[in-house]
């Protein structure tokens, strides 16, 4: 027979593991597939760089609708795993380097170091599709485009 | 002989069928000599039990026989288990819907958060300038989905500006 006492245990469970279940699956950390590119724009038809190509056609194409520079020549690009609540380095160029850390949220903040030195740091969501760009002037009316976007 | 029709003949010995069943049973019986001596032996058996059934008599009354034993009952049931028993019945009757809400609730945030209706969130940032030279400015775009942080340096750009309001002063 079922006693007040075993019912009200049984129904306790069950709530606990309801709401662990819940917590786990809204808790629940992911590793981050990272892209991180350097990227130059320009208004010239060539890169002085003979190792610099084009980047790829879509790219390009969002970056020519946001900014003014016809030309962007991809410099590096690196894929990177950053795992659950870490941080990894990415070395972009002799320059420049961005440290990106999953953060909860899920979040990401990316940090920009320029010559060994903090430049800034962002922090914010990225969702699939969506590109986090640091950007700054360059030498000769040109710039210089870390491109972040999750894999 | 099935098991309906050794029912059927024990309904009819007890009376329990209507007239028309027990004339019906009546009717099959008298071809049936299996079901006959199964009613021959299904009436001694009756007939033996009703006769020799031992009839106790109470010395008080029904009613008064049964409450004596449910104040025994409760007189065995410790005190302080009666009470934790109705404090638990009477916090039974919240703990469902509480429950239910709270489930409800949490799977209402999951989709939310799941869904993307939490958007003007995920379009906020935070920016922080580490460097006393760089300063920073940032934008989205929609249409690309993009968002874009300019950095700048503040040295140059103030450098620049003056520059400027120079030339304007010398122009006027």
């Amino acid at each position: 027979m079922t006693t007040p006492r075993s019912l009200h245990t049984g129904l306790l469970r069950w709530c606990l593991l309801l709401l662990f279940w819940l917590a786990a699956v809204e808790l629940r950390a992911e590793d981050l597939n990272i892209e991180a590119q350097l990227i130059w724009g320009t208004n010239a038809e060539k890169s002085p760089d003979a190792s610099h190509k084009p980047v790829d056609k879509p790219t390009a194409d969002k970056l020519k609708n946001v900014f003014k520079w016809k030309n962007y020549f991809l410099v590096k690009n690196v894929n990177v795993v950053v795992p659950s609540r870490s941080t990894k380095q990415i070395q972009l160029s002799k320059q420049c380097a961005v440290e990106i850390t999953e953060l909860p949220g899920p979040k990401v903040e990316v940090k920009l170091i320029g010559d060994h030195n903090p430049v800034m740091r962002g922090v914010k969501s990225l969702s699939k599709g969506e590109s986090f760009v640091i950007a700054g002037d360059d030498k000769n009316e040109t710039a210089w485009f870390v491109v972040i976007k999750q894999n | 002989m099935n098991q309906d029709r050794e029912l059927q003949i024990q309904a009819f010995l007890d009376g329990e069928l209507s007239g028309r069943q027990a004339r019906k049973v009546e009717q099959w019986l008298a071809g049936d000599s299996e079901a006959q001596a199964l009613l021959r032996e299904l009436r001694a058996t009756k007939s033996a039990l009703g006769g020799n059934e031992p009839q106790l008599t109470l010395p008080e009354t029904r009613e008064f026989y049964w409450s004596k034993i449910q104040r025994q009952i409760e007189a065995a049931v410790p005190e302080h288990e009666a009470a934790q028993a109705s404090l638990w019945l009477s916090w039974r009757r919240y703990l469902g819907p509480v429950t239910a809400v709270a489930a409800v609730a949490m799977l209402a945030l999951f989709s939310i958060k799941e869904m993307g209706f939490d958007e003007a969130d995920r379009h906020l940032a935070e920016i922080e300038n580490l460097s006393e030279h760089a300063s920073s400015l940032s934008f989205r775009s929609q249409s690309e989905n993009m968002f874009v942080v300019w950095v700048y340096n503040k040295d140059q750009q103030q450098s620049e500006e003056e520059a400027d309001f120079a030339d304007e002063a010398v122009i006027q």
